[in-house]
C-alpha cells in the first residue's frame, strides 16, 4: 500500500512537472490530496502498511501524519490563490506543484519510517524537494536563501548520518541484524559504550536541528521562511519542523533507556533554552514580518525541546503543543500571504490599518495572536502551564523562570508588531494598491483556528489517547 | 591491500590541502572515488552478490565518474577562475590538516571500541574534518561543494567499516540523495551568477537581522 502511495506521488509530480498544463495541475493536485487523505484514513483505521522493518505506523507517526494531511489540503488551496494572484506562468506553476508533491510525500515518508537509514533518506529528500519551492520568487534573496538552506541542511544531515553510523557501530558487536527504531533499544542498552552513544546523539541532534529549528542550525530555517512563498513558509514552519521533532524524539526515545539519558536531557535543555534566548534577542532587531513569525516558531520549538528535557507530563504537553502550534502557525502564514500581497512589502514598519482593509483577515490575525501568545482559552496556555509546572516540580526552577521571562519579552514584541499591523499608522504611498480582497480567501485559516479552539477547549479523547501512546515508550 | 588504498586516501587529503587549482581538486575527487571502489571490493567480499554489485557500481559511477564530471562542467559553463583562492595559505593548510588527522587518531583511541578497524575509523574522521576545513577556509562556493564531497567520501568509508550494513534499498537511497544534492548545488551555483560574477561566499550576505 505504501508502495502505491509513493509511486503515485512520484508519477503525479513527474506528470505535473512535464505536462505543464493548467487543467492537469488542478486534476493532479486533487488526485494527490485524495491520495494523501486515503493513506491517512487507511492507516488511522488500522490498515496494514506493508514492508515491515522499513515502515511502521505507530501513534507518533499517525499524529503528525494527520497534521500533515490537514495542512497539505489547506496549503494546496492557498497555493492556488497565491500563484493566481501572482500571475505566474504555467511552467513556473508546474515546477511549484511538482516539488510540492514530492515535498509532502517525503515528509510522509519521514513520519512513517521505522528503519533508521530509511528515515534519513526521506529527511534528505525533504531538503532537496524544498529547494525549488524556496527559490520560487527568483529574487537574489531567494537564491541566497535556497543556497544556504540546501547547503547547511545537507551538511547537517551528513552529521546526523555520521551519528547514525556511530549508533550502528556501537551495536555491531551484539549481533543484532535489524536497524529499526522498534527493534534496537535492547541492543543499545547492552552495548553501552557511553562516549560513542553521546557522540552519536549530539551529531544527530545537531543535524536534525536544521529541520526542527532549534539552536545550532536554526538560522537557515529562518532565511528559508522569509523568502519562500507564504504557503510554503506555512509548511516549513509547521510540518517540516514536526519532521525534525519526530526525528529527534524518536532517537531520544530510542536512547532513553541507556546510560546517557540524564546527559541527553541536559543537552536538550541547553539547546531549547538557547533557542528561546536567540529568538528573544533577534526579535528586537527584526524588520521583516515573516522573519518575526519565524522567530516565534523557533521560540515554540525551543519550548518543546525544553519540555523534552524535563520529561514526565511535559512529554505529553510537548506533542499537544506541536499540534496546536501547527494549526495556528499555518493559519498566520496563509493570512500573511494576503497581507504581503496587499501592501507589497514585508517590512513591518510600512504595514498598518489592516483591520480596516480586511476585517475578516484582521480577525484571523487577532485570534491567531491570542492563541499564539497563550492567553486562555488558548491550548498553548495549557501546554505551557503543564510544561512549566513540571519544570518547577522537577527541580528546574532557574531554567523555568528564565524561559518565562524570555517568553514575556517575546509576547510583548509580537504584540507590538501584530497590533501595529492591525491598527497602526501606514505609510501613505504603500496603501495605494486598491485591490479588492475576497473574504473567501480567509476561510481555510479561519477553519484551522476554529479547529485549534475546539482542541483547546475540548481536546478529543482519541487525540489524547494517541499522544499517551506516543510517549508510552519513554521511561516514567 | 585495503590498508594501502586507505593510506593513499589519506595522502589525497594532504594533496587537497595544498593544491591551488580547481581541476587538481576534482581529479583528487576522482582518485578518491576509485579508491573507495577498491576498498569496497576488498572489504565487502562476503556480502551477498547482488547487494555487492549494486554498491560497487553505484560507488564507481557516482563517486568516480558523475560527480567529478558534473563539477568540471560547472566550472566550464560558468567560466569560474581556475585558482582555489584560499583564506589560509597552502603551507598553513597542510599543517592544519595534519593536526586534524592527529585529532582523529586521538578521537578514535579515546572511543575504545573493539568492533571496528582503527585505521578505517581514523581515515574516515580525517576526511570528514578535512572536508569541513576546506569549506571554511576557501573563498569560492565551488570549493565548498568539493569539501562536501570529500566529507561524504569520509562518511562512505566510515559506513564500510560498520559491521551490519544498511540494506540495499537504503544504500541506494543514500547515494541517490547525495548525487541529487550535488546536481542541485551545481544548478543553484549557476543561478548565483545573477548576484555576483565572482562566485565567492562573501556575495551571499543579504539575509540577516
Amino acid at each position: 500500500m505504501i508502495l502505491i502511495y509513493f509511486i503515485s506521488a512520484v508519477a503525479i509530480a513527474a506528470l505535473t512537472g512535464l505536462l505543464k498544463n493548467r487543467l492537469f495541475q488542478y486534476l493532479g493536485m486533487s488526485v494527490f490530496v485524495m491520495l494523501q487523505v486515503w493513506l491517512n484514513v487507511v492507516l488511522l483505521t488500522g490498515g496494514d502498511i506493508g514492508f515491515s522493518g522499513y515502515f511502521r505506523a505507530d501513534a507518533l507517526a499517525m499524529i503528525f501524519l494527520t497534521l500533515l494531511s490537514i495542512i497539505s489540503v489547506t496549503t494546496i488551496i492557498q497555493s492556488f490563490v497565491y500563484l493566481t494572484k501572482r500571475g505566474d506562468t504555467i511552467a513556473h506553476r508546474s515546477y511549484y506543484f511538482s516539488s510540492m508533491v514530492i515535498f509532502i510525500a517525503s515528509m510522509t515518508g519521514v513520519f512513517i519510517s521505522d528503519h533508521i537509514g530509511m528515515m534519513w533518506v526521506f529527511a534528505e529528500a525533504t531538503t532537496l524537494s524544498i529547494a525549488l519551492l524556496i527559490y520560487h520568487e527568483r529574487t537574489p534573496e531567494a537564491i541566497e536563501a535556497t543556497w544556504k538552506y540546501i547547503f547547511i541542511s545537507t551538511l547537517g544531515l551528513s552529521f546526523s548520518f555520521i551519528g547514525i553510523l556511530l549508533l550502528d557501530l556501537s551495536i555491531s558487536g551484539s549481533g543484532t541484524a535489524v536497524f529499526t527504531f522498534s527493534g534496537l533499544t535492547q541492543a543499545l542498552v547492552s552495548a553501552g559504550n557511553k562516549m560513542m552513544l553521546q557522540l552519536a546523539f549530539i551529531l544527530i541532534v545537531i543535524g536534525f536541528s536544521v529541520k526542527m529549528g532549534i539552536f545550532p542550525l536554526h538560522t537557515v530555517c529562518i532565511d528559508a521562511h522569509s523568502v519562500a512563498p507564504s504557503p510554503v513558509s506555512a509548511m516549513v514552519s509547521t510540518s517540516l519542523m514536526n519532521v525534525g521533532f519526530v526525528a529527534i524524539f524518536r532517537f531520544y526515545t530510542l536512547l532513553s533507556p541507556t546510560a546517557i539519558a540524564g546527559w541527553m536531557s541536559h543537552v536538550m535543555l541547553i539547546l531549547g533554552f538557547l533557542s528561546v534566548l536567540f529568538a528573544a534577542i533577534y526579535l528586537v532587531k527584526v524588520k521583516n514580518f515573516k522573519r518575526l513569525i519565524a522567530y516565534s516558531s523557533i521560540e515554540n520549538m525551543g519550548i518543546v525541546a525544553v519540555a523534552m528535557a524535563v520529561g514526565g507530563i511535559a512529554w505529553f504537553a510537548a506533542i499537544l503543543h506541536l499540534v496546536i502550534h501547527t494549526f495556528v502557525k499555518s493559519g498566520i502564514f496563509y493570512q500573511m500571504a494576503q497581507i504581503i500581497r496587499y501592501y507589497k512589502t514585508k517590512k513591518v514598519f510600512f504595514i498598518g490599518r489592516y483591520f480596516k482593509v480586511n476585517p475578516i483577515g484582521g480577525l484571523v490575525m487577532i485570534f491567531a495572536f491570542i492563541i499564539l501568545s497563550g492567553i486562555p482559552p488558548s491550548g498553548l496556555f495549557f501546554t505551557e502551564f503543564m510544561i512549566f509546572s513540571s519544570m518547577f516540580t522537577g527541580g528546574y526552577t532557574v531554567a523555568a523562570v528564565a524561559v518565562m521571562l524570555l517568553l514575556c519579552f517575546i509576547i510583548y514584541t509580537l504584540a507590538k508588531y501584530f497590533f501595529k499591523t492591525l491598527f497602526g499608522p501606514v505609510e501613505p504611498e504603500v496603501i495605494s494598491n486598491g485591490e479588492r480582497i475576497s473574504k473567501w480567501e480567509s476561510v481555510p485559516q479561519m477553519l484551522l483556528l476554529l479547529l485549534t479552539l475546539a482542541i483547546s477547549i475540548y481536546p478529543p479523547p482519541f487525540l489524547l489517547n494517541m499522544i499517551s501512546d506516543a510517549v508510552a515508550a519513554l521511561p516514567k | 591491500m585495503a590498508t594501502l588504498l586507505i593510506i593513499i586516501f589519506i595522502i589525497t587529503l594532504f594533496y587537497a590541502a595544498i593544491s591551488g587549482r580547481m581541476f587538481t581538486l576534482i581529479t583528487l575527487l576522482r582518485v578518491q572515488g576509485v579508491l573507495l571502489f577498491g576498498v569496497a571490493l576488498i572489504e565487502l567480499r562476503e556480502m551477498n552478490v547482488v547487494n555487492l554489485i549494486v554498491i560497487l557500481v553505484e560507488t564507481f559511477v557516482f563517486k568516480a565518474v558523475l560527480v567529478p564530471y558534473f563539477l568540471k562542467r560547472t566550472i566550464r559553463l560558468n567560466n569560474i577562475k581556475r585558482e582555489v583562492e584560499p583564506f589560509i595559505s597552502g603551507v598553513n593548510s597542510l599543517i592544519i590538516v595534519s593536526v586534524l588527522i592527529v585529532l582523529s587518531f586521538v578521537l578514535t583511541f579515546s572511543l575504545q571500541q573493539d568492533f571496528y578497524n582503527v585505521i578505517y575509523f581514523t581515515v574516515a574522521f580525517s576526511a570528514i574534518l578535512t572536508g569541513l576545513f576546506l569549506m571554511v577556509s576557501r573563498k569560492k562556493i565551488l570549493t565548498h561543494i568539493i569539501g562536501y564531497v570529500i566529507l561524504e567520501n569520509g562518511i562512505v568509508l566510515l559506513s564500510f567499516s560498520v559491521g551490519s550494513e544498511m540494506p540495499m534499498m537504503v544504500n541506494a537511497g543514500i547515494l541517490l540523495d547525495i548525487l541529487v544534492s550535488v546536481l542541485l548545488f551545481g544548478f543553484f551555483m549557476s543561478r548565483i551568477r545573477h548576484i555576483s560574477k565572482e562566485f565567492e561566499i562573501s556575495s551571499l550576505s543579504k539575509l540577516k537581522d
